[in-house]
């Protein structure tokens, strides 16, 4: 086993180049590093190729010296012993690690390994973290020493410590497994996560998804760019896209449906539950300028004899959505549409008062048909949290929320392109 | 839905026929760039229909090299940026995109010549034309209608099919065309290799490659709709090759005939008005113009993110210029050097075309040895690696390629 004196840290593509000198005389280069996939991960064994055959050598047979200022050789004690197989709970370094990519949990973004940093103890070879920066690239192409030179105190290295990384193993069948800390990925915020799994490949992003539990599953789908949403949903098979769509409100399936190839989006919306696809398919009839197209179906209506006290009892009972109790809807003995009280207001009003006291003077509302750029500026002269959306019968069908508004307004206004 | 913009209907039902519009398509039209207009009526004009058919072994070599891309693409749901940085290791990564750059750059500025030289013939000077057009293309781009913008010019890219209409104005000999096919007279100078090579290196372009198996996984595409992807990438080679057949057929039954010779395709366009009458030779430019813009915008944000892609920076034009400055410089950078070397007075832009086209056709074998070891791996593409035909066509492909670009860079250097 290699004794170093005190902790000593390099690099994999150091480990790399070092020549391996066998009892035989023979050098060879490594060909693969063996890692235990645990928190901290140890170097198990390194495999090279002799006469043809690969061997295996465990790293404990084998001397690592310095010579000479940053240089080392590396000594065996044997010939090592034939490896015929992977083994599958471990992580090849140079394969399943350098140059793929990752997750810096810290940093919640899809980085490139440029190189793997490794400490040299008493108790072994672990991996401590890679590096990230481009000045590994330069590090790998043997000109690191002269950008240094170059550029005085700007190539530095951008270490990511192994805690804070979630790598991705291939496993047979194109599947992939998560490396280690699997766990850490659900502490991210979703749309962190949605971030994440956009910029990852297809494979991937299915193990990521099938990690988490379905709500989680829903809540990061539900975060993602359309164009994401429909790539995942049409990879993912008509039976578990349904389950999914059927959690999301309808206002969004609507959106995701109307982008899938016309034969899947039918058949999703038939596997689908009856009354979550009526409501779908209700929304599909109206056009993309029209505020059906945007409304939300569901909102929280109660009748206008209802106390305020009543109201929020049932609330904190069935805890709706804070984006569909910014305000509730009072519909009078015909269930027509009677006030609109905002969440604050009912909060701060006496729990005895009913509901047709309550509420703006003057009842805003806005035609399913009507063009959105109506519903917009109601929302800003009236500066409402929700307006209610009325049919043709004047009977309540939805309602458009400052957070559809915005989030409408956020991707008209922003970029949303790929390359 | 886009709030407050109200879109004409017209215009939804054209962007939904967009939508189901295939990669395979797609990159068969930007093929036809202003470099490929170019080399297609060169060789029609310098030898008239006895190069068409190279436009058969074009064809194969392109289906052969896209179906992989789409396979792969599909396969592993990886970009071959991607694939080539994980599996080719960094050295190698380098030297592959370091060849793409230059190559880019190279491209670009022939894009804003063939904007120069397609606006010319409406009267429009070079200085206003080209850096009009670049500054246009950079907000296009920087400021993020690029994904609308390249639906637009998908639209206009059917005009290419325009050339279809320049080569009958022309009035070509179907009779010599046929007999050229036929019997093609093969010669062995080094001015007709190097112009086989061009013609190639031009159908089955690098950037290709990248930009194929990416819009494959980005449309979403599975191994179930392999059927559906395998036929709409051979439409798109057809678009390609049927588009060029035209262009040499018209150079050839014009320009040849009459024994003039062209450097640039804005050449050949001024050169058809005489012959083949005014409209004939509008087509020609309006087809030309259009091809340049829609290339100009698309291969510098593609070269560019495919580098960053490989080396781990962040790209995309959803990034801001501040998430991504690596992107943004590189595309900034490519840019504004093509378009600084177009607008130089006198500079030898053929001469710098030449270069460039030598270069790709170095970068073309490398590649494509990448893809087919790439595409043979069991570990990346389990049961989907090569059959014996595709196999076949990439190595014999590969080799001659390899062969034809040595002999080229040989004669170029010591010639």
């Amino acid at each position: 086993m290699p004794q170093p004196t005190g902790t000593r840290s390099f690099f994999l593509s150091y480990l790399l180049e070092t020549p391996l000198l066998l009892p035989s005389g023979a050098k060879v280069k490594l060909r693969e590093v063996w890692a235990t996939s645990d928190e901290t991960p140890r170097i198990a064994f390194v495999t090279i190729k002799l006469k043809g055959e690969t061997r295996r050598l465990l790293w404990d047979d084998l001397d690592l010296t310095k010579i000479d200022s940053g240089k080392y050789t590396l000594t065996a004690r044997s010939e090592g012993t034939l490896s015929l197989q992977s083994t599958d709970d471990l992580v090849q370094l140079r394969k399943h690690l350098m140059d793929r990519q990752i997750v810096d949990l810290d940093g919640a973004k899809v980085v490139r390994v440029n190189d793997v940093r490794l400490a040299h103890v008493r108790e072994g070879l672990f991996l401590v973290a890679v590096d990230v920066s481009f000045t590994a690239i330069l590090r790998r192409l043997g000109m690191e020493l002269l950008a240094r030179k170059l550029f005085v105190g700007k190539v530095l290295p951008r270490y990511i410590p192994w805690s804070e990384v979630q790598a991705f193993v291939p496993s047979t069948g194109g599947a992939v497994r998560l490396a280690s800390s699997a766990d850490r990925l659900k502490t991210l915020h979703p749309s962190e996560l949605a971030d994440i799994i956009e910029n990852l490949d297809v494979a991937t992003q299915a193990a990521i998804l099938d990690a988490l539990d379905q709500d989680s599953m829903v809540d990061v789908i539900e975060e993602m760019e359309p164009e994401a949403q429909v790539t995942i949903l049409s990879r993912m098979g008509v039976e578990k896209a349904a389950d999914v769509l059927e959690q999301m409100d309808a206002d969004e399936v609507a959106d995701i449906i109307e982008d899938l190839p016309a034969q899947q989006a039918e058949d999703i919306l038939q596997e689908m539950e009856g009354v979550a696809s009526a409501e779908v398919r209700e929304l599909l009839e109206y056009e993309d300028d029209q505020v059906g197209s945007l409304m939300s179906t569901e909102y929280l209506s109660f009748p206008d004899s209802t106390t305020a006290g009543e109201v929020l009892d049932t609330l904190r009972r069935e805890r709706p959505d804070q984006e569909h109790a910014l305000a509730v809807f009072a519909l009078d003995s015909r269930q027509h549409l009677s006030t609109v009280v905002p969440l604050p207001e009912l909060v701060m009003s006496d729990p005895e008062s009913v509901l047709s006291d309550l509420g703006m003077e003057r009842l805003v509302w806005v035609r399913d048909d009507a063009p959105i750029s109506q519903v917009v500026e109601i929302l800003g002269r009236y500066r409402s949290l929700a307006v209610p959306v009325l049919d043709e019968n004047d009977h309540l069908v939805g309602a458009v929320t400052v957070d559809d508004v915005l989030d409408d307004l956020l991707k008209a206004g922003g970029k949303r392109l790929r390359g | 839905m886009t709030l407050g913009i109200k879109k004409a209907r017209w215009f939804q039902t054209l962007l939904l026929f967009l939508a189901v519009l295939g990669p395979g398509i797609v990159t068969g039209s930007v093929d036809n760039d202003a470099g490929g207009i170019t080399t297609y009526s060169v060789a029609g004009a310098q030898y008239g229909y006895h190069l068409l058919w190279t436009l058969f072994p074009a064809f194969i070599v392109l289906l052969v090299v896209q179906e992989m891309n789409a396979r792969m693409g599909i396969v592993t749901g990886k970009g071959l940026a991607d694939l080539i940085r994980e599996n080719a290791g960094v050295k190698l990564t380098l030297l592959i995109f370091s060849g793409m750059l230059v190559v880019d750059i190279g491209n670009t500025m022939t894009e804003f010549a063939g904007v120069a030289g397609s606006l010319d013939i409406f009267g429009v000077s070079k200085y206003v034309s080209v850096p009009l057009t670049a500054v246009a293309v950079w907000f296009l781009v920087v400021k993020g209608t690029y994904k609308i913008a390249e639906r637009i010019f998908l639209i206009f890219s059917a005009f290419l099919l325009t050339y279809v209409v320049s080569a009958i104005l022309a009035k070509p000999d179907w009779g010599a065309v046929g007999t050229a096919i036929v019997h093609p007279d093969i010669q062995a100078d080094s001015a007709y290799i190097s112009m086989v090579i061009g013609l190639i290196g031009t159908t089955v372009a690098p950037w290709m490659q990248f930009y194929m198996q990416s819009s494959v996984i980005e449309k979403g595409l599975k191994l179930e709709d392999w059927k559906l992807t395998l036929a709409d990438v051979a439409v798109g080679c057809l678009l390609t090759v049927v588009v060029a057949f035209f262009i040499m057929v018209a150079c050839a039954s014009t320009l040849h005939a009459h024994g003039i010779q062209i450097e640039k395709a804005s050449d050949a366009a001024r050169a058809l008005a005489p012959l083949a009458g005014e409209a004939a030779s509008f087509v020609f430019a309006g087809g030309l113009f259009v091809a340049s813009v829609f290339a100009a915008t698309i291969l510098p944000v593609t070269t560019s993110f495919y580098i960053c892609e490989a080396f781990g920076f962040e790209a995309g034009i959803d990034k801001t210029l501040r998430q991504a400055p690596q992107f943004y410089g590189l595309f900034t950078s490519i840019l504004v050097i093509g378009v600084a070397i177009v607008l130089i007075p006198g500079i030898p832009l053929i001469r710098i075309s030449l270069i460039s086209q030598v270069i790709n056709g170095l970068l073309l074998p490398i590649i494509l040895v990448c893809m087919m070891l790439l595409v043979n791996d069991k570990e990346i593409m389990g049961k989907y690696v090569n059959g014996r035909f595709s196999n076949t066509v990439g190595w014999v492909t590969v080799g001659t390629l390899a062969i034809l670009s040595l002999f080229l860079v040989g004669t170029t250097i010591f010639g």
